[in-house]
């Protein structure tokens, strides 16, 4: 065997004549046994590429070197598969030249060793021959490509599979030219060839082609035929069109359809008559695809220049199609008219735009604005003074889309037209058109009693272009009205207009306080972050609670803006001490909101401040600190304060903090929850606590919670911790959850308490014998493999591989069958995969047993390392599907499942019974190692 | 099923939105007296009812309401069973989507198939007079999106793209409007460049929609149509990997995990870089190479830089060794980074922008934008830019090399390979 494959590869090693230019590959002959055979191989392959290279029409060829500039190496073909594909990028280019090095005797080669679907695997030769083709067509390669083409050309003429050739073809797809014409032609004489040769030419980036479809349009028939009828309209070749009229009179509609598509595609005139014909006689889908070939000849048509007919066409359709039903198709013939007759058109694009229909308006208002007249603003404008209130809305779409400077004053006379939805067209119009203009009109609309009007009014200042337009908005500041003042600081705000941060600093100590407001706020958006001093200056003086609240935003934003974190909260520590009682209570809520060790210790500081207030507001503070930094601080506070609200907020504070995601143990979070319980004075407190220790799910918290279930106060309160605890652990541990939560029905007789009870109570039975107890890791997959073929291959916790992250698996969730492990719970939704479950089982005795599985999709289950069961099939899960023996040794036995995953529901189960079919005394699970 | 549950509450969280900001227009405004707005009775065909179709498009038809689903249509008989069962009544099953399009009644298709018919049905709808609720990605092949796009314009269509992190929450790390607002805003600087990587938590979903590249042979099911199911797709024999649930994995029908979720994480990207109406100019792969001409493989990493500087860096975490860290700035730019979860360097970014007013309410597609026949907020326009990325992604790792791309002719220029991607030829007798 190894003998035949050394000979194999040599067979076809390619060699290059050192310094010599040569015409024919030329084989590097050795001493095995088929030399002979070599040498007509190598002369069969060349004059095959020959003989193709003389098929290319002379045209081409004038332009195209001859192939023989393309100097084979030598290449051990078989060393090269053996590196696809490259798993390295850098690599890929490599490779490729090696392979196009070896020239077309590597490309027969390859070809000898595909294979059709279902009958072998030819994935490396496969990749070898689709990735030359992508190689050789790269630009700057056309002596590669040639070469290649031909190559491929060559095989075509060979006796192979439909499906093989079918192959070959799809690379001409990707990098014939010329040359691969002949042979493509001949091809869509061959039902099983022709789509994909079609396929083939029509890719081709050459005139030549359709020269092959028509001869072969001339001998095709049935189904080749309607693919060549749609080849050459693709390619939009005039000479078919006599033909391809007849094909649009077949009885068979596809056959017709792909004939319309032609003859509208190709664009000749001549067809006009029996499109329109068709538009008529067609109905239903058949009815729209000859009304596309319509359009699609009259666009052709439009570009050949042949406008006067297209327009005539169009109008011609307009006037056949009425009703509701046809208005798209009135739509894309008012479009064709537009794009045919230009400013011509414009009658019918106004009578369009005073239909009833919005469908119709909105069309017309779009085409309208793309009109190529010089005068349409005039025309328009002049038609608004008697249109009805829809067209008028309409037009005004089309005069903001046009934005011209010349339709500003007739869009401005429109704010003042008696119907509302007019003078907010108007609105967004003049926004639309904008210029400095624009500005004093919108300004005046801000005073408007209607809200839609004001907010149509703002919207258009906040867009509205041109040079001097934001010079002009601030300037309208000082006649405005406070209303008015109040609101274009706002656009400015919207505007970025930070080159008039003075007058906005200015207007935070406007009269009027909501300008003050609006003032403080833009501030806030726009100051840069040296401005910072000043900003907090506004919080220092403000005087409204309004004012300040805004202010403290302003400053938090202002003080972001430097980009050393650590020194954000400087200048707001620094007027701390001396800015008052209000101002200070201000300024740590500024602290709060910035965060820090700089701040916090701040804040920390003034918790012992004279000032009641103050005092306040820093405790507050602490309790809203945005992080756990603060727990300690308000454990201490708790303990040492005397006052019972501060108490009360810095516990609150506490528990909020602690039940913050964090990477504590469960043991560390309950030893932080004693803390709590210890300094907490009222029920209320204890009963949040106990709510929060209510998340951790280890039976740990089973245990702490089980004194307070002696507390008649707390009782409840712990038993409904003790529930949800029990729940989250029952599948793990049973035996602590079963215990936990007979020990708070006891002590809680609530309708609800009994009900959750009861619901565990039945989940757990519902558990029967079946191991509950596991730990999950994956999900595992592997480029393109599926779930079938991952079932046997070897991921990590198979090989006891330390590495592998195991995690708890939930218990069941699915009521029908809580019995059943639901690995998308602990593993996500993941198709085509594998994930494992692991547990140890306790064996009373040494025993052989019945191992009764079942899983969704297949299974694999090892004991004590040694493979029992291996299930390869996609499948649902249910009870004990397969059963198989396992022997299990006294003490502790390990258990692994292997579960595949090919799409939907993902789960198994397990049990372990007596050879008698009966549960098993003593045997139970345990996770963990 | 975790797909299917995040779409449909995207989809009802964004015909919620609609109709809790829904402006009153005069009536002669809209329409004449005889007209009725599709807003207030719209009626829909489904056509595709596998996962996505019977998950997020097929909706019950109340009892004691007039019925709204009128159409579903499969070309597998299991799934349109299905889908009647759950429409529940006034409903009617069809197997061919002409036959759906020919309803006079229907104001909206749906179009849940694979990939490959998004965009034929699509057209057809549009030449029927129908608006569209195009599920993603929008088209297989650049060409395609053109088309679309052509169509709908042409017959005055509204069209939405079923993919809704544009309108607001961006999968796990952000608010669509404020990323946009703070890249505008240029607080961060100009280039910017956005990270969507494996480590940053985007399930790229790579391994798990690769194809089988040697499949075994297997006799279609007899519920399904399978040269209808194939239909502008290449003849391909059937095997059960190349159809339903696992289609994305074969390059006849879509492009892999990229063309699954590219979509939904890089429309948003378009967005907020503010780069709707453009797309990059330079791209470069990093994949195994050759890639399989039928089954679609694995990448590594992707960038895409557009002609202003901005850049897209994609990373899988599926293949080759991750460059990107998982704490990595989704957006950095020489200013600033802002991290997932509104998390920025230096902190406190998008405190600077809470006075802007947010960017303007992107347009719902059922109720206003089919009632005020306004563009949608994922319009064809949009989405096609957005379904470029994916495209010209996939055609860098077909090729093997950096390529460069002309967003306004839509093509790689000089280059006669890469062109050839952009443009597919179909099996008659579908066509563009």
């Amino acid at each position: 065997m190894a003998d035949k494959t050394t000979a194999k590869k040599r067979l076809f090693s390619i060699a290059l004549l050192a310094g010599t230019v040569i015409a024919l590959p030329v084989l590097l002959l050795t001493s095995c046994a088929g030399t002979e055979k070599t040498a007509a191989v190598a002369e069969d392959a060349q004059g095959v590429v020959q003989e193709a290279a003389a098929q290319t029409p002379p045209e081409a060829k004038a332009d195209v070197p001859a192939p023989a500039a393309v100097v084979p190496a030598a290449v051990d073909i078989d060393a090269v598969l053996e590196k696809l594909p490259t798993q390295n990028s850098g690599k890929a280019l490599e490779v490729s030249r090696e392979l196009v090095s070896a020239g077309p005797l590597a490309v027969a080669k390859i070809a000898d060793m595909l294979v059709e679907p279902g009958k072998g695997n030819d994935v490396k030769a496969r990749l070898a021959i689709h990735g030359m083709a992508m190689y050789v067509n790269r630009p700057g390669a056309e002596k590669e490509r040639q070469m290649y083409a031909l190559a491929i050309v060559a095989e075509l003429k060979k006796d192979r599979p439909a499906p093989i050739k079918c192959f070959l073809m799809q690379q001409l797809h990707i990098a014939g030219r010329d040359e691969a014409i002949p042979a493509l032609g001949e091809a869509l004489l061959d039902p099983e060839l022709c789509e994909t040769a079609a396929q083939a030419l029509i890719a081709i980036p050459v005139p030549e082609t359709t020269a092959a479809l028509d001869a072969a349009l001339a001998k095709a028939e049935g189904k080749s035929r309607r693919t060549i009828v749609q080849a050459l309209g693709v390619e939009r070749d005039a000479k078919a069109v006599p033909l391809i009229l007849k094909e649009a009179a077949s009885e068979d509609p596809e056959t017709r359809e792909v004939a319309l598509f032609a003859l509208g595609n190709i664009g000749d005139p001549t067809a006009k008559d029996v499109l329109l014909n068709a538009m008529k006689t067609e109905t239903g889908y058949m009815q729209s695809k000859a009304t596309e070939a319509c359009m699609l000849l009259m666009r052709r048509m439009i570009e050949d220049g042949k406008k006067a007919e297209a327009a005539e066409m169009s109008r011609q359709i307009l006037k056949d199609c009425a009703g509701d039903e046809m208005r798209h198709v009135r739509c894309a013939a008012l479009r064709r008219l537009a794009e045919a007759d230009g400013a011509a058109a414009l009658g019918d694009i106004f009578a369009a735009m005073e239909s009833e229909d919005l469908q119709i308006r909105t069309v017309a208002a779009a085409i309208a604005a793309d009109v190529q007249d010089p005068q349409l603003a005039v025309k328009l404008t002049e038609k608004m003074k008697t249109a009805p209130p829809q067209t008028r809305c309409a037009i005004l779409a089309v005069l903001g889309r046009r934005a011209e400077a010349g339709s500003l004053a007739a869009a401005v006379e429109a704010i003042k037209d008696p119907e509302k939805a007019v003078r907010i067209a108007a609105l967004e119009a003049v926004g639309s058109i904008g210029g400095r203009e624009a500005v004093k009109p919108l300004v005046g609309k801000l005073e408007s009693k209607d809200g839609a009007e004001k907010s149509a009014a703002q919207a258009a200042l906040d867009r509205v272009m041109g040079e001097g337009a934001t010079a002009e908005i601030a300037a309208c500041l000082a006649q405005a009205s406070s209303e008015q003042r109040a609101i274009l600081i706002k656009v400015l705000t919207n505007r970025g207009a930070a080159e008039y941060l003075d007058a906005i600093f200015k207007a935070a100590f406007d009269p009027d306080k909501n300008v003050q407001v609006a003032a403080v706020e833009a501030v806030g958006a726009l100051a840069p972050a040296e401005a910072l001093p000043k900003v907090i200056q506004l919080l220092v003086k403000a005087d409204s609670g309004a004012v300040m609240r805004t202010a403290e935003t302003a400053v938090v934003s202002t003080a972001n803006r430097i980009i050393e974190e650590e020194k954000r909260a400087d200048a707001a520590i620094a007027v701390l001490p001396e800015a008052g009682s209000e101002a200070g209570c201000s300024l740590i809520r500024v602290l709060c909101r910035l965060g820090g060790p700089k701040a916090l210790e701040a804040v920390r500081l003034a918790t012992g401040s004279q000032d009641a207030k103050i005092k306040e507001a820093a405790i507050r503070a602490l309790c809203d600190w945005q992080d756990a930094g603060p727990m300690g601080d308000l454990m201490a506070l708790i303990k040492k304060e005397s006052e019972p609200t501060y108490k009360v907020l810095a516990l609150r504070g506490y528990l909020r903090m602690l039940a913050m995601p964090n990477d504590r143990a469960a043991s560390e979070n309950l030893k932080l929850y004693a803390d709590a319980m210890q300094v907490a004075e009222q029920d209320s407190e204890r009963k949040a606590a106990l709510g929060g220790i209510g998340n951790i799910t280890d039976p740990e918290a089973l245990k702490f919670l089980e004194p307070y279930l002696q507390i008649p106060a707390l009782a409840e309160e712990a038993a409904m911790a003790t529930l949800k605890v029990a729940r989250g652990v029952s599948g793990y541990d049973r035996s602590a959850a079963a215990q936990a939560i007979e020990k708070a029905a006891a002590v809680c007789k609530s309708e609800v308490t009994k009900k959750k009870v009861e619901e565990i109570k039945g989940l757990i039975a519902s558990f029967e014998d079946f191991i509950t107890a596991w730990e999950a890791a994956g999900p595992y997959s592997a480029t393109n493999q599926g779930f079938e073929a991952l079932h046997d291959v070897s991921f990590p916790p198979e090989k006891d591989d330390p590495a592998v992250k195991w995690k708890l698996q939930p218990a069941a969730t699915r009521a029908e069958r809580p019995w059943a492990i639901q690995l998308n719970e602990s593993l996500g939704a993941v198709d085509q995969t594998v994930g494992y479950l692991r547990t140890k089982v306790y064996s009373p005795v040494e025993q052989d047993v019945h191992m009764l599985t079942g899983s969704d999709d297949g299974l694999k289950v090892w004991v004590n390392g040694a493979e029992v069961l291996s299930i390869n099939a996609p499948r649902g899960v249910a009870k004990d599907q397969d059963k198989s023996k396992a022997h299990l040794k006294q003490g502790w036995n390990t258990v692994l499942m292997k579960v595949t995953q090919g799409g939907g529901d993902w789960e198994a189960c397990l049990r372990f019974r007596s050879s008698d079919g009966k549960a098993l005394e003593g045997v139970y699970a345990k996770v963990g190692q | 099923m975790t797909e299917k549950t995040i779409s449909r509450r995207r989809l009802l969280g964004a015909s919620l939105k609609a109709a809790a900001t829904f402006t009153i227009v005069p009536r002669y405004v809209l329409g004449s007296a005889s007209y009725i707005p599709p807003s207030e009775n719209i009626t829909r065909g489904v056509i595709g009812t596998g996962s996505m179709g019977i998950g997020a498009h097929v909706f019950e038809n109340k009892p004691g309401k007039a019925p709204l689903t009128l159409a579903v249509c499969d070309v597998d008989e299991n799934h349109l069973a299905e889908a009647m069962r759950k429409a529940a009544r006034g409903c009617d099953a069809y197997r061919d989507f002409r036959r759906v399009l020919e309803r006079k009644d229907i104001d909206v298709i749906h179009v849940a198939t694979p990939p490959h018919w998004h965009a034929l049905i699509t057209i057809a709808a549009a030449q029927a007079g129908k608006d569209v609720l195009c599920e993603k990605p929008m088209h297989r092949f650049i060409r395609e999106g053109q088309a679309v796009i052509d169509a709908l314009n042409r017959y005055g269509r509204v069209f939405q793209i079923g993919t809704y992190n544009r309108f607001g929450g961006f999968e796990h790390v952000g608010w669509s409007p404020r990323l946009r607002k703070i890249c505008r805003s240029g607080i961060l600087g100009k280039p910017l460049t956005v990270r969507i990587t494996g480590a940053m938590g985007f399930e790229w979903k790579v391994q798990r929609h690769s194809g089988i590249p040697n499949p075994t042979l297997e006799a279609a099911p007899k519920e399904l149509d399978y040269n209808m199911w194939l239909g502008p797709a290449p003849w391909k024999p059937y095997h059960r990997h190349r159809v339903h649930g696992s289609f994305r994995g074969y390059w006849d029908y879509d492009g892999g995990g990229l063309t699954d979720m590219g979509q939904h994480f890089l429309d948003p990207v378009q967005y907020f870089l503010d780069k709707d109406h453009t797309s990059p100019v330079e791209i470069e792969a990093e994949a195994p190479w050759p890639v399989h001409p039928d089954a679609v493989g694995v990448w590594g990493r992707i960038v895409m830089k557009y002609e202003d500087g901005d850049t897209i860096i994609l990373e899988s975490g599926e293949w080759g060794t991750p460059r990107e860290a998982p704490d990595a700035p989704l957006i950095e730019g020489p200013k600033g980074r802002i991290y997932p979860q509104n998390r920025t360097d230096p902190p406190g970014l998008f405190e600077l922008l809470d006075k802007f007013p947010e960017e303007p309410r992107l347009i719902p597609f059922y109720n206003q934008a089919i009632k005020e026949r306004k563009q949608a907020g994922g319009n064809a326009e949009v989405s096609h830019r957005s379904t470029i990325l994916l495209h010209i992604a996939n055609i860098a790792i077909r090729t093997g090399r950096k390529l460069r791309f002309d967003p306004i002719t839509q093509t790689f220029p000089g280059d006669d390979e890469a062109n050839r991607l952009i443009d597919v030829p179909m099996r008659a007798p579908w066509h563009l």
